[in-house]
């Protein structure tokens, strides 16, 4: 079983391997001002830290400026390792108990999220490492998603998906199964 | 600093004499061309109002055709700035490199992604929750998708990887497309199959 979502870095560890993780230009500059992709991921990883030192409002605050620059709804008691990116944060939704592994993509219009149903004490999905999301799947209630697993486009994750599988459709289903992790 | 001794500085073959001519030479529209464009595909009066009242689709059209002008005279950062207002006004994320033929329409900003190195040709219309592109960041490089004339993409479609689609095709709201498609044909499915042929007039 992997590991997942149990990573234990640090605020700065974060943030320096999501910056890592950025190509683009004026990326640095662009964060600063909370503009660009990585400002989102900045915000969120700002709010999580106060949130862990139980600061009270300015992670809420945080989050609302989130929701009003960059469209995406990241609930700050989520847990996402070092190296996220959100390419494009528009319409991202992840909830509160989400736990998620290292140098994870989680593209537009994605939601994590999940209901009642309750599994190992959480009701949202645990995250592997190395996972990528692809633009409108959502990931419903309590879910296992193993490393270096490809979630395709419009996907509806009811169930696990394991190590290394590109899943795809409504519900998910398999598609293809990575032998190695070159070959993703 | 001036702004043309940045432009001088940033790149000595692509001045601005030397950009006109290039675009004269293929044949590309300039700012102005491409507004006009743009505008005779709007109801006028609605247009004006949005413009100067509303969120309007349009508003994020010209805010895009500034930074793509803008890009395409190497100013830097402003382009990126420009993107990420539009996000935050709209909701609306177009790169500013990317390719819009003229006459381009978005029927709501909400959602709209496309990546760098799309290309789209000359009156497209694009919906709501829009995505295309590659959607993730490779090693591979961007392998972006190419869109003919008079495509129309329904809401939450995702058009992705290396392909192409023909001119005045249509896809079905919710569609994934990661193949070819013929002009005139109507897709949509994950992944998206040829459901029948676009009844639209081919003009």
């Amino acid at each position: 079983m992997n590991t997942t979502g149990t990573h234990d870095a640090g605020f700065w560890e974060c943030i320096r391997e999501d910056w890592c993780g950025m190509p683009q230009p004026y990326t640095a500059i662009m964060a600063i001002l909370g503009v660009g992709p990585a400002g989102s991921v900045l915000i969120y990883r700002i709010a999580h830290a106060l949130k862990a030192r139980r600061v009270r409002l300015v992670p809420n605050v945080l989050r609302v400026l989130n929701r009003t620059i960059h469209h995406c709804d990241i609930n700050p008691e989520a847990r996402v390792g070092p190296g996220l990116r959100l390419p494009h944060p528009t319409g991202v939704m992840l909830g509160g108990q989400v736990r998620a592994g290292r140098n994870c993509t989680i593209s537009q219009h994605v939601t994590i999220g999940g209901g009642s149903h309750v599994r190992d004490g959480r009701t949202q999905a645990l995250i592997g490492n190395n996972v990528t999301i692809r633009p409108g799947a959502v990931l419903s209630g309590p879910v296992n998603i193993g490393d270096h697993a490809v979630i395709g486009s419009r996907t509806v994750v009811t169930k696990d998906v394991a190590s290394g599988a590109l899943v795809g459709g409504i519900p998910a289903r398999i598609v293809s199964v990575a032998d190695s992790i070159e070959d993703r | 600093m001036k702004l043309s001794e940045v432009l001088q500085e940033n790149n000595p073959r692509t001045s601005r004499s030397a950009l006109r001519l290039r675009r004269r030479q293929t044949q590309q529209p300039g700012f102005w061309a491409y507004l006009r464009q743009d505008w005779a595909g709007e109801p006028f009066l609605r247009t004006l109002a949005f413009v100067i009242f509303g969120f309007g689709p349009f508003r994020a059209m010209l805010i895009y055709r500034i930074s793509s002008t803008l890009h395409r005279y190497h100013v830097p950062l402003i382009p990126s700035l420009l993107r990420s207002i539009n996000i935050t006004l709209h909701g609306c994320d177009i790169s500013p490199t990317v390719e819009f033929g003229g006459g381009m329409r978005l029927a709501h900003t909400v959602g709209i992604v496309i990546d760098p190195h799309v290309r789209l040709g000359k009156k497209c219309m694009l919906f709501q929750n829009v995505s295309i592109g590659l959607g993730d960041m490779d090693e591979n490089g961007w392998q972006s998708p190419t869109l003919g004339d008079r495509v129309l993409v329904y809401s939450g479609a995702v058009v992705r990887g290396p392909i192409k689609i023909g001119d005045g095709a249509s896809v079905a709201a919710n569609a994934e497309v990661t193949e070819d498609v013929p002009p005139g044909v109507v897709v949509g499915g994950i992944p998206a199959r040829v459901l029948r042929q676009s009844s639209r007039s081919a003009a």
